[in-house]
Order: C-alpha cells, then structure tokens, then sequence
C-alpha cells in the first residue's frame, strides 16, 4: 500500500558524490554548480558525462566557454587516465559541441534558435544526460539581471519539459548570487557548490550538496582534490 | 483584548513558538535559502490543515504540481494519505502551466498578474480553502520590470488574499548576505508575519539548518533561532533536550 516512493536516479560517475547524494541525482532534476573560477566547475561536468558515456548512456556536453578542441585538449592533460575520450566522442555517446552565444539575447528568435540547437542535439543522440558550461559566459550578453534570469529561467523549464538531467555551471563566490546575475536560484532542483578555504598557508577545495529536489542528501561539505584519475572526493 | 484564533501550522514545535498557531487571517512570509525546504513546510502546513479538514491550495510556480507531490512524497514518507486529500481536493496543488508559460513568453506581464490572482480565487472557491501557499515570490519578481512595480504587485496580491480571507505562506528566496538587509526592506512591514529559515556554517563542516520567526503580528512568539530537520514525519523543530544531545 504505502510503499515507500522509490527515485529513480542518474549516477555521477563519481563515488564520493554519489554518496553525498544518496545513490545519484534524481532523474529529471536541474542543477547549478556553482563556484569560483578555478574551482574545477567544467572538469567536475565534463567527468560526469564521461562517466556516464562510458556506461553507455548518452550525454551531451554544450560549451559555451571554450572550443571543443581546448576543451577536450584541457580534459585530456587534467585527466590523463581518461583513454577512451576519442572513441566515445566518436561513437557520438559523448556529443561535445561547442555553441558560439553572442548573439543570443539580440531577439526572442535568437534565444529561441539557441534553446532548439540545444534541444536537437539532445534528440539526436537520445541524450539521458545535458551538460552546459557555463551561464556565466551569457550573462554580459543580456540586457540586465532580470532579463537574465528570465531567459534561464525559460530554458530550465525547457529542460523540465525535455524530461533530460541537466547539469549547467555558473561562476560566484561564497553563499550569495549577488554578482552571478541570477536574481535567484530558484528554479533548479539542485545546487552543488564548489568553494576552496585556505588555512594557515594550506589551500582546500570543498564540495557541499546545498540543494536537492526529491532526495536526501549530506549536509555537510566534502573537501575535494581533482586527480588524473577525476575527482576525488573525501568523507 | 483576547488573542486571535490561531491556524495550526502542524509543525510541533513551531506551533508552541508561536503559541498554538499563526493567527489566523496572517499573510506569512517564509524567506530562506535555497533547499531549506521552504516549499515542504508550506506544503506540511497544508497537508497537516487538510488533515483537520481545513482545505488548502498550494500555487506552485517554480515547480509543477507533479514535481511538487513528488518532492514531498520523497521527503514525507509518513504521510500516508497525501493522495486521497488530493483526490478529494482538500489539498489542491494547483497547476499554474498557463501561467508559467506567459510568464517566460510575454512581456506584458501585468495581465499574467491579473490572470494569476484570478485563478487563485477560482481554486480557492473550488474547494473552499481556509490556507494558501504561494511558493515562490521570487518568480513574481521575474515578472516585472522595476523593484517599484514588483513592490505594488505583490501589495497587490496580499491585499487579494486578505480580501479572501485566507491565512497564507507566500516564500521567497533570500540569501545569506541578504538576511541582514531583509529588516529594511520595504516589503516586508506589509507582511503579518516573516519566518526566516537558514543553513548556518555554510562552507564548514557542519551545516545546519535554523528557523526563526522575526515576526508575527497577533500573537506573542518565541524570539529563538532553532534548529530544525527535515524528517519522514514532516518538518520537525529541535527541542531543547535534542539540542543538548549533540
Ligand atoms: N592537468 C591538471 N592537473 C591537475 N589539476 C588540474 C589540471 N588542469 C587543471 N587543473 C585544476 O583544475 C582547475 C580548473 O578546473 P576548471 O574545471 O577549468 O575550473 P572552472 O571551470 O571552475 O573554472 C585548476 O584550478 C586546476 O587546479
Ligand atoms: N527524501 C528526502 N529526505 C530528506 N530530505 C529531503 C528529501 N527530499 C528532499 N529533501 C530536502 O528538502 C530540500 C528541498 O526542499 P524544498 O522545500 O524544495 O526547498 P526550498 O523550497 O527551500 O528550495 C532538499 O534540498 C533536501 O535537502
Ligand atoms: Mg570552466
Ligand atoms: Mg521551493
């Protein structure tokens, strides 16, 4: 009768942040990383859809920062145990493009042919899981904060109707959007946030779950340390 | 003088914070950070009312009705019945895809306000609702150009709900460096009452989550900042004895 609700959920690939997660991300969920610059917010996207590539679930990664081939290059040199980038890129499981915004927000109809790129590319390999990096590169582009926020906001919930787990990066510091240009984070399901502390000379970086629609999740942050074998995350 | 009826939030130990209840007809403001569960509590404080037989509507506009049941299915599961109060519609989560829809097509945005308020009072007449949950007035924001015009608009929508007599949770995302600001905020002196919940030691070790009821026009309330979880059971306020423990 009242059984318990069960979610089903998408792996991160990555163990200590499955862990913090309780199994994964909810299916369907939308989620902000969120950090400073440096923190490792496209290297900690990029491992996710590598890992779930590898298992055979289709992923597409959108850059809106770098050149696929600078992305790629740097993924390469960080995670050097990653051999099979090339094949599962080639085997269109792993779809990196890169979207060139700037003309974005000049009308509906840009934005709208934007979001439609996005949404075909998704289509076009059955896409389970949609990584885009970052918003932070789109923000200069618009008019002001509010206009920002409403035109995430209206590609989030394109994303919702979609029904794909998508993971989008933003760059702010600390605990406020203040400057990030988002008035709030309110339309994402889930927020991971990327900080580093540095005490007496010695530097950490910290992951901490501050959000997650339809789950449970640890409270507390996990430091953290990016390794050629991807990320590494501590109890 | 007398105080005023109170409406049980059904969340123990807020109740005797607030010394039984919010006093009914209060337009409350739960303002906090991200997943602090903002939408759950308005959501217990439905549920817990429809269990008393006072029907409630939630308007959800960040989230759809579906995601909404499912979230509070997810966190609550001791509440059992959440289907058939829904079934029965003393607990009606409302869904606003129309409004949501304009909302991220038009420019226009003050008829999508008006539309709104129109189809709150419709659901609230359809079943009679004595609650309501307005989650969130951070989307309301996204409606209007100038922080005046979002200022009127949601004077506005109090007014409405006042006019309709309900006892309402409008939340509203406010973050951490925004929390010392808050007090002088305009808006916040036409709201009956503000609860704000936080995560402190953000960054450290040990996040916890704390509420706080900053204030309630009505009634005497407790001035403390407690900690609170998010339980299976609903919303659950550490008592002192809990507090001790750790
Ligand atoms: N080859 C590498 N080996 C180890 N760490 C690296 C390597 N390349 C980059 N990093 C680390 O990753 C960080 C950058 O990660 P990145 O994902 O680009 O950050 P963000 O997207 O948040 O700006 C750098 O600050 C560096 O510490
Ligand atoms: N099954 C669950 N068990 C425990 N906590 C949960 C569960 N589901 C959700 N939560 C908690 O509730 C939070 C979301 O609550 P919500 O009311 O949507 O937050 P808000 O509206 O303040 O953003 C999540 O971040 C998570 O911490
Ligand atoms: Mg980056
Ligand atoms: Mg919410």
């Amino acid at each position: 009768m009242a059984s318990k609700e069960k979610v089903d959920r998408v792996s991160t690939g990555i163990i200590g942040l499955d862990e913090m997660l309780f199994g994964g991300v909810p299916k369907k969920n939308q989620i902000l990383i969120h950090g400073d610059a440096g923190t490792g917010k496209t290297l900690l996207t990029f491992e996710i859809a590598y890992r779930n590539a590898k298992i055979d679930i289709p992923t597409t990664y959108v850059s809106l920062e770098e050149t696929k081939d600078d992305l790629i290059s740097n993924v390469k040199s960080a995670y050097t145990t990653f051999d099979d980038v090339d094949e599962l890129i080639s085997n269109n499981i792993l779809q990196i493009v890169e979207i060139e915004a700037l003309d974005v927000f000049k009308s509906r109809e840009n934005w709208e042919t934007f979001i439609v790129k996005i949404n075909k590319l998704v289509k076009a390999n059955q896409s389970e899981v949609l990584i885009l990096d970052s918003l932070t590169t789109l923000r200069p582009l618009a008019e002001d904060d509010r206009t920002f926020t409403r035109y995430v906001n209206s590609m989030i919930e394109n994303f919702k109707n979609l029904g794909i787990t998508t993971f989008v990066t933003l760059e702010y510091s600390n605990m406020s959007t203040e400057n990030s240009g988002l008035y709030g984070t309110f339309m994402f399901d889930g927020l991971v946030r990327l900080t580093t502390v540095s005490t007496e000379g010695s530097f950490q970086y910290l992951l901490t779950v501050v959000k997650m629609r339809k789950s449970n999740h640890r409270n507390s942050a996990a430091p953290y340390e990016i390794t050629p074998k991807g990320f590494n995350i501590f109890k | 003088m007398g105080m005023r009826r109170k409406v049980k939030t059904g969340i123990d130990g807020l109740d005797d914070m607030l010394l039984g209840g919010l006093p009914e007809m209060n337009q409350v403001v739960v303002a906090g950070g991200p997943g602090t569960g903002k939408t759950l509590f308005g959501f217990e404080f439905l549920y817990k009312g429809a269990k008393l037989g006072e029907p409630g509507v939630l308007i959800p506009l960040e989230e759809t009705p579906e995601m909404i049941i499912d979230n509070a299915k997810s966190a609550f599961t001791g509440f059992s019945d959440i289907d058939k109060l829904i079934k029965d519609n003393t607990l009606c989560i409302y869904d606003t895809l129309d409004i949501r829809s304009y909302l991220n097509s038009r420019e226009d945005q003050k008829e999508t306000f008006a539309r709104l308020v129109s189809e709150i009072e419709e659901a609230v007449q359809e079943n009679g609702a004595k609650r309501v949950v307005f989650d969130s007035l951070s989307l309301l924001k996204l409606l209007l150009k100038g922080e005046q015009d979002y200022r009127s608009m949601s004077m506005d929508l109090v007014g409405n709900l006042r006019r309709m007599k309900l006892t309402s949770v409008l939340t509203t995302e406010i973050d951490v460096a925004e929390k010392s600001r808050m007090y002088f905020l305009p808006e916040f002196f036409f709201y009956d009452g503000i609860i704000t919940m936080y995560s402190s030691g953000d960054g450290g070790a040990n996040r916890a989550l704390t509420m706080e009821v900053i204030k309630m026009r009505g009634t005497s309330h407790s001035r403390a900042t407690v900690p609170y979880e998010i339980t299976t059971k609903g919303m659950d306020i550490l008592s002192l004895a809990q507090r001790g423990k750790g």
